[in-house]
């Protein structure tokens, strides 16, 4: 029932969730943020069984708090991408962890990425991926709306109205404005006018 | 569904005259839902072995990342590279070591060998090799290429011909799977180059 979709634009890579937390009807909370800042330049978002979303998560990012330490240098996207593949295949033959992620990132020489990492550790670089039941709607609206180089404005609205339809969606984002100044990360939420839609959307963004 | 059909595949290798085509198709989707569109399944072990590998996506990664290692090690210890009948029982031995709890993957393996002749071979995910002359083929399409192939193929073909042949039966199987398609990647092998091309076939 969740929803976690992810995009690749002009400079910057975006990742969006739901915010909420239920168990068949109970609503444990309705701001839960689902994506994780792993380092100033790496955000994972995840979906899947709540606790193991909310320990793997945090397991990845002390590990690549841990590298950073060790090494002195930041881990680039893509081998963060394959450190939380390589984790999750290792558990898959024995206690598999039901979770699906979107990790997004931004290097220096590679500009903004984003990998798509199935429960079962399948792993794929794309352009625009999305999880749960949301992603039924969210990637043909990004089928149909999404362009290369889109600026984060333009993001921000198609991450509106590719999730206005889900049960647990949201039909507002904030309107934010950003600057290519430095790196920055945005986290807005809203509540949305109607009264279907009580939950909140994180929308972070990692903008160069 | 078979877990072999998760992903969704279809990968076929080919015979020509002192060459050979690998080929495979370039979705990934999750049973019903399309998740990309130019996803690779052949791989480069060196520029005269080429692997192909169908059936569940994150074994096929596993796997393909376990081969690279051994053949990295035993290109140090040897100081050449494997050939493509050692790399077949290297990737058998592999998979049967997984006996009672295997890859879920069907390797579809091409080489050119001892003077530059080519060989093809597939096995199931335990390791069961087959051998052909002409063609063999692998994924959720396999049926659907079986018959394409076998009408399709003539013996020692150029390799503009054996391009032509093989891009033609992968497009016409795939169409005939949902799970497999958006197009086509086509390695064509010769003693001098390796040319690389993607197909557009329906994209549906």
């Amino acid at each position: 029932m969740e929803c976690v979709f992810g995009l690749v634009g002009d400079g910057f890579a975006l990742i969006a969730a739901d915010s909420s937390a239920v168990n068949s009807i109970l609503v444990h909370k309705s701001n839960e943020d689902k994506i994780m800042v792993l380092d100033s330049h790496k955000l994972l978002g995840a979906s899947g069984e709540a606790g193991d979303r909310a320990q793997f998560t945090e397991y990845i990012q002390k590990n690549v708090h841990l590298y950073q330490f060790r090494n002195g240098i930041p881990l680039t996207t893509a081998a963060a991408a394959n450190f939380t593949r390589g984790e999750l295949a290792t558990a898959l033959r024995k206690e598999p962890i039901f979770c699906e992620h979107l990790l997004a990132g931004y290097d220096k020489e590679v500009g903004p990425s984003l990998y798509y990492i199935d429960y079962i550790a399948t792993l794929h670089k794309l352009d625009k991926g999305a999880f749960g039941y949301g992603s039924y709607f969210s990637l043909s609206m990004m089928d149909r709306h999404y362009r290369n180089r889109m600026s984060l404005e333009q993001a921000i609205d198609l991450a509106t109205s590719a999730s206005s339809r889900s049960v647990l969606g949201w039909s507002s984002l904030p309107q934010t404005s950003s600057s290519r100044s430095s790196t920055r990360m945005e986290r807005g939420s809203t509540r949305g006018v109607n009264p279907f839609h009580q939950y909140d959307g994180y929308v972070h963004s990692i903008v160069s | 569904m078979s877990i072999f059909e998760y992903n969704g595949s279809a990968l076929v290798a080919m015979v020509g005259k002192n060459c050979f085509a690998i080929a495979s198709d370039r979705r990934l989707g999750v049973q019903l839902q399309t998740v990309a569109t130019d996803f690779r399944r052949i791989y480069r072990i060196h520029d005269k072995v080429y692997i192909g590998l169908s059936g569940l996506a994150t074994d096929a990664q596993t796997l393909y990342q376990r081969l690279v290692f051994r053949h990295k090690l035993y290109q140090l210890r040897e100081e050449r590279d494997m050939k493509p009948e050692t790399f077949a029982s290297l990737v058998s031995a592999i998979l049967y070591e997984k006996r009672f709890g295997p890859y879920f993957c069907q390797p579809v393996i091409a080489g050119l060998g001892g003077d530059d002749q080519p060989f093809i071979c597939t096995m199931d995910c335990l390791g069961a090799k087959e051998l052909a002359k002409d063609f063999v083929v692998s994924g959720s399409a396999s049926e659907s290429l079986y018959g394409a192939c076998e009408s399709m193929y003539k013996p020692d073909m150029e390799p503009e011909e054996l391009f032509e042949n093989i891009s033609q039966a992968l497009l016409a199987s795939v169409d005939r799977d949902c799970l497999s398609g958006w197009g086509g990647h086509v390695f064509l092998v010769t003693p001098t180059e390796v040319q690389e091309r993607t197909l557009k076939g329906r994209m549906d």
